[in-house]
């Protein structure tokens, strides 16, 4: 190795024979044409070091590849008993089935619809609901098992990559001082894409936000509320679940059905959140 | 209340993601810096960046753990540009080693207080200068610069993802410092922070 190298392993601290180092750092004190290449050596390390080590991406392109690679979640599968359901309609006990749903609806006529929460909330039931799957996937959020897709903290760019992502219905994505957003993910089920953003407050509790426009929920194929609960909720009416660990909110919203979880159990999330959905 | 769990989503593409995430993205603007200094040209950076992110996340899967991540994504982009963009890229005019030999040789100078001359000297030119310099370097030096003294590897990781012997890292760098040294000393001189004779003005 010429000298000039040893001189270019020295700059880089790259010199390992105790020997060969000793030699060059005695050279650089006392012979100046030698201090002199290690001087240019440095200048330049150190110049582009200090100029460039800290350039930044542009956001642009972080977003562009994050949108690319992070796609919504794959189509779920149809749940067992709900596809034991399907195959029931389509076989051979269809017509006996249809008679006992008439006895029912008989029976139920002279009945009016009981819009109490308590009957609200007994009636939400199965994979599809969208209540029951709100409070799972909120769970699994704070278990860390489910990942934002798209992290930012601009609503506009939560809108904007719901929408970019083949959401096909008008997102809200409030506003509010409490309640920051983070990020965003999208899942899919029968080729429809359903929008869910995550908010965080100062103290670090987690609100998440799971919307699907009324016509998904009123073809009731993937995700669905009871008959009475769209009522309900269309008639401008909250349905509030207090659970242990968190607090669970549905509200309709322009054209959309809304369910909110949050394990801020003592925040007044009227206040704090929802007014500032519209 | 009672709720049912909802049906699973797809967890193991939701740790792909994560680990993804974890992993890779940190390094996008190590990646880009280097795109950027190789091509010259931001558009082609973003296009060099974007590719080896979506070739990254495609093969992530033979990506070994805890292994260095930053040195596997550095190897993809080389592998790209030198399929992909150098076939298009028409090399502009580089700078001749033997002429900064020759350079270097008149202007080396034995002065002790040479680096407080010097560091004034290049502290006011702008980034834009410095970079058009770098870019002005044959792509072999450019490369092996760029990975030790922007991105600060090791010459055994920068010998490990060109595929070269450490000597060779230790001669290219040596060279590719005083090629750029002198690229910048021109600009210097043209800019007129240095005299034609050498000395600071």
């Amino acid at each position: 190795m010429e000298i000039l190298e040893e001189i270019t392993s020295y700059v880089d601290n790259e010199l390992r024979d105790n020997y060969v180092f000793n030699r060059i750092k005695k050279l650089i004190e006392e012979n100046s044409s030698v201090r002199a290449e290690y001087l240019r050596q440095s200048l330049v390390k150190n110049l582009l070091h200090q100029r460039f080590s800290n350039s930044k991406a542009p956001e642009y392109l972080v977003n562009n590849i994050r949108n690319q690679i992070f796609k919504p979640l794959p189509a779920r599968k149809i749940s067992e008993p709900f596809q034991f359901i399907q195959n029931f309609f389509k076989a051979k006990y269809a017509f006996a089935l249809l008679v006992l749903v008439l006895f029912f609806i008989l029976v139920s006529l002279p009945f009016a619809p009981d819009l109490s929460p308590e009957s609200l909330i007994h009636q939400q039931k199965g994979d599809n609901n969208m209540l029951i799957q709100a409070h799972s996937n909120f769970h699994k959020i704070v278990e860390g098992e489910l990942k934002v897709q798209f992290a930012d903290k601009n609503p506009k760019s939560i809108s904007n990559f719901f929408e970019l992502n083949g959401v096909s219905y008008s997102t809200i994505i409030p506003e509010c001082p409490s309640w920051e957003v983070i990020g965003a993910i999208i899942s899919e089920s029968d080729g429809e894409k359903l929008a869910h953003t995550l908010f965080r407050n100062e103290k670090n509790e987690i609100l998440y936000l799971y919307q699907a426009n009324e016509n998904i929920i009123k073809r009731k194929l993937f995700v669905n509320i009871s008959d009475d609960l769209i009522q309900y909720l269309s008639e401008g009416n909250l349905l509030k679940i207090n659970e242990t660990d968190c607090q669970i909110l549905m509200m309709k919203c322009k054209n959309n059905f809304i369910a909110i979880a949050s394990n801020s159990l003592t925040n007044n999330l009227e206040n704090s959140f929802l007014a500032y959905m519209n | 209340m009672q709720l049912r769990s909802a049906s699973n989503t797809d967890t193991k593409l939701q740790i792909l993601y994560q680990d993804f995430e974890k992993e890779a993205i940190p390094h996008m603007d190590s990646l880009y810096n280097f795109a950027l200094k190789m091509t010259g040209d931001e558009d082609d950076a973003d296009d060099l960046v974007q590719e080896t992110y979506l070739k990254a996340f495609r093969f992530f899967d033979k990506f070994e753990k805890g292994t260095n991540c930053k040195a596997w994504l550095f190897r993809i982009m080389k592998n790209s540009y030198i399929n992909d963009y150098r076939k298009q890229a028409k090399e502009p005019n580089k700078v001749d080693y033997e002429d900064v030999q020759n350079f270097y040789e008149n202007i080396k100078s034995d002065e002790v207080e040479l680096k407080h001359y010097e560091q004034d000297v290049f502290t006011n030119l702008l980034d834009d200068e410095i970079s058009k310099a770098i870019t002005g370097l044959p792509e072999d030096f450019r490369t092996i610069i760029i990975l030790s003294d922007i991105e600060g590897f090791t010459y055994d990781e920068i010998a490990d993802f060109v595929d070269i012997p450490v000597g060779t890292v230790r001669s290219r760098l040596h060279r590719a410092r005083k090629m750029l040294y002198s690229l910048l000393y021109d600009y210097a001189k043209d800019k007129g922070f240095v005299s034609s004779s050498g000395q600071k003005k």
